[in-house]
């Protein structure tokens, strides 16, 4: 299964934050919007993928200390938001292509509370597209760490900014997503949420799983989204413009894989490279 | 991504007759109408030497064939450079029916059914496709001399009577991503990587993975995930080493399910002929599938 490349304008920047929820509000619109998404009342609508779907987001000033992000179908609302908390004097970071972005505080501390929101419509392969055109065309996630506006019990170590696919410090799935699939909403601060097929825990002893080729070269895997049922992954699709590596990198470095430039999102400390690191396309 | 061979697939059973010299014509019969040419010894002989085609990467593969007058037919993994001190042994079982596979790059000669207990009933061998940089790779060494296998088996004593780690159900043909699947031996640039216990497994994860953070077997449709049948062993030369990839079985792939053994299923628009008899249903284990022009 190949990468899935949006072929559309891809968006990276960053921002020193003034403290206020309306600056986060308005970097994320204007980034958004550059990079294909459109709306009205508040509500973002990304791009319809090839496979003709599509998802909303909405960022707003809740009234309290953070902005909180929402996932939105045609009729419902995602059952559970994430909030991001302005830090006055701090560098952040957004990334979007038309169908998926991030947002996040930058920098490598990932016991930051209410520091980073990921959303998007994923790619599908053909065969998905019955089942999930169900009763409409709306299909997305949303991920993050703060669930509510003063949580401060989950840090990025729970996120995509720590690993793909298994905290780095429990030991537990990567959590915290809200979906919108077949007309429902499922979602929870401890929605298992993960990407790609392999797990760190399968690295070592009898369960190992191979992130070498023979001459070192490390793997280099699909980013599929998975959705959990029961705590069980399933994959329902893959990221775009995006992919996995099987090995440690500092968060928001760049490199070149082939003829690509891609921008390290994970920030893979732990030597747990099974976990993952996660790669965006960076322009 | 699935290498096809784009050549000749040979799927086809006989009926033993209970002689080595009957599994060695069989042998040979199967790997010249797969598109193999004889390299050492007289054509229907019973000590006779095969080589692969070359793949588009430019690496072949060698393997001996030989009636040694005991209980098993002896197959080794061999260059013209080198031989493999490891071999793997078949033996015939007057009236039990045997299947035989190949394309032009590897072969598989195995005694046909879902008996996961039988002894010296199973021969894996080819030549692995390989990525571009893996290839670059094992040509680095002016001593590899574009030779480039694996052969895989459960008997590697020829000695008769099971041993536990020998049994199919150990192999492939019982579990084709399992952690204790074993007996293998590999050869590229200037060794060979043998060891009766080395364990080695295709895919990128082992079935006992599967937990909780374990690897996802079906999309969320409840479509089983399909994968690349990846050859793993140790990295290097070294058994001690852990495991790494070193290519991809041609004509093959991986289905995260339980299949009976040698049943045709259709995927995409090909036929495939599950080589692996996944009766413990642990899909995890994965089965493997072999391409077939054989609907049934």
């Amino acid at each position: 299964m190949p990468l899935a490349f949006s072929n559309g304008a891809i968006i990276e920047t960053t921002f020193t934050s003034d403290g206020t929820k309306a600056q986060i509000i308005s970097q994320w619109t204007n980034a958004l919007v550059a990079a294909g998404w459109g709306g009205s009342s508040g509500i973002l609508t990304s791009g319809t993928t090839p496979q003709g779907f599509k998802i909303g987001m909405k960022a707003e000033d809740a009234g309290a200390t953070c902005v909180r992000f929402r996932i939105n179908g045609a009729t419902i609302n995602g059952n559970q938001d994430f909030f991001l908390l302005p830090t006055n004097g701090q560098l952040y970071r957004i990334w979007a292509n038309k169908y998926q972005y991030a947002i996040f505080r930058s920098g490598l501390d990932l016991t930051l509370t209410r520091a980073c929101v990921f959303g998007g419509v994923p790619w599908i392969p053909d065969f998905l597209t019955t089942y999930l055109n169900v009763p409409d065309n709306y299909f997305g996630w949303i991920h993050g760490a703060g669930s509510t506006d003063t949580d401060t019990s989950r840090t990025e170590q729970s996120t995509l900014r720590a690993a793909c696919f298994g905290q780095v410090v429990s030991g537990q799935n990567t959590s915290g997503a809200c979906w919108i699939i077949r007309g429902t909403t499922q979602g929870a601060v401890n929605f298992v949420f993960c990407i790609g097929r392999f797990g760190g825990n399968a690295v070592s002893g009898s369960g190992a799983g191979i992130t070498k080729w023979d001459d070192l070269t490390w793997f280099l895997e699909e980013p599929f989204v998975n959705y959990a049922i029961s705590s069980v992954p399933y994959p329902a699709g893959l990221l775009w413009d995006a992919c996995r590596v099987e090995k440690d990198f500092d968060g928001e470095t760049r490199f070149l894989i082939g003829d690509f430039t891609w921008r390290v999102i994970t920030h893979r400390t732990a030597s747990q490279y099974g976990n993952g690191t996660l790669l965006f396309l960076s322009p | 991504m699935v290498p096809f061979s784009a050549s000749t697939i040979i799927d086809r059973l006989f009926t033993s007759d209970g002689t080595r010299p009957q599994m060695v014509h069989q042998w040979e019969n199967l790997l010249i109408d797969a598109g193999w040419s004889l390299v050492v010894g007289t054509a229907g002989s019973t000590d006779i030497t095969y080589e692969s085609a070359n793949t588009p990467q430019n690496f072949k593969i060698r393997f001996r064939c030989q009636d040694m007058g005991t209980p098993g037919v002896k197959f080794t993994l061999q260059s013209p450079f080198s031989a493999s001190t490891d071999t793997k042994f078949l033996t015939p079982i007057n009236a039990t029916l045997w299947r035989v596979w190949a394309n032009k790059y590897q072969w598989t000669m195995f005694k046909s059914g879902t008996d996961m207990g039988t002894y010296s009933s199973m021969v894996f061998g080819g030549v692995p496709w390989v990525p571009d940089f893996l290839a670059d790779f094992y040509r680095a060494d002016p001593n590899g001399f574009g030779y480039l296998g694996f052969l895989h088996g459960n008997d590697y004593a020829g000695s008769g009577g099971p041993t536990s780690g020998d049994l199919v159900n150990l192999t492939w043909r019982g579990a084709a991503s399992y952690a204790g699947v074993r007996n293998f031996t590999f050869l590229a640039r200037n060794y060979t990587l043998t060891g009766t216990g080395t364990t080695g497994f295709l895919g990128r994860c082992s079935g006992n993975a599967f937990g909780a953070r374990g690897v996802p077997i079906q999309w969320i449709d409840g479509t089983w995930v399909l994968e690349e049948a990846i050859l793993n062993f140790p990295q290097g030369a070294a058994m001690t080493n852990a495991l790494a990839s070193k290519g991809l079985l041609w004509d093959a792939m991986l289905a995260q399910r339980a299949f009976d053994s040698e049943v045709v299923r259709m995927i995409g628009s090909h036929l495939f002929r599950a080589y692996t008899h996944q009766a413990n249903t642990s899909f995890s284990y994965a089965t493997l599938m072999l391409l077939t022009n054989q609907a049934v």
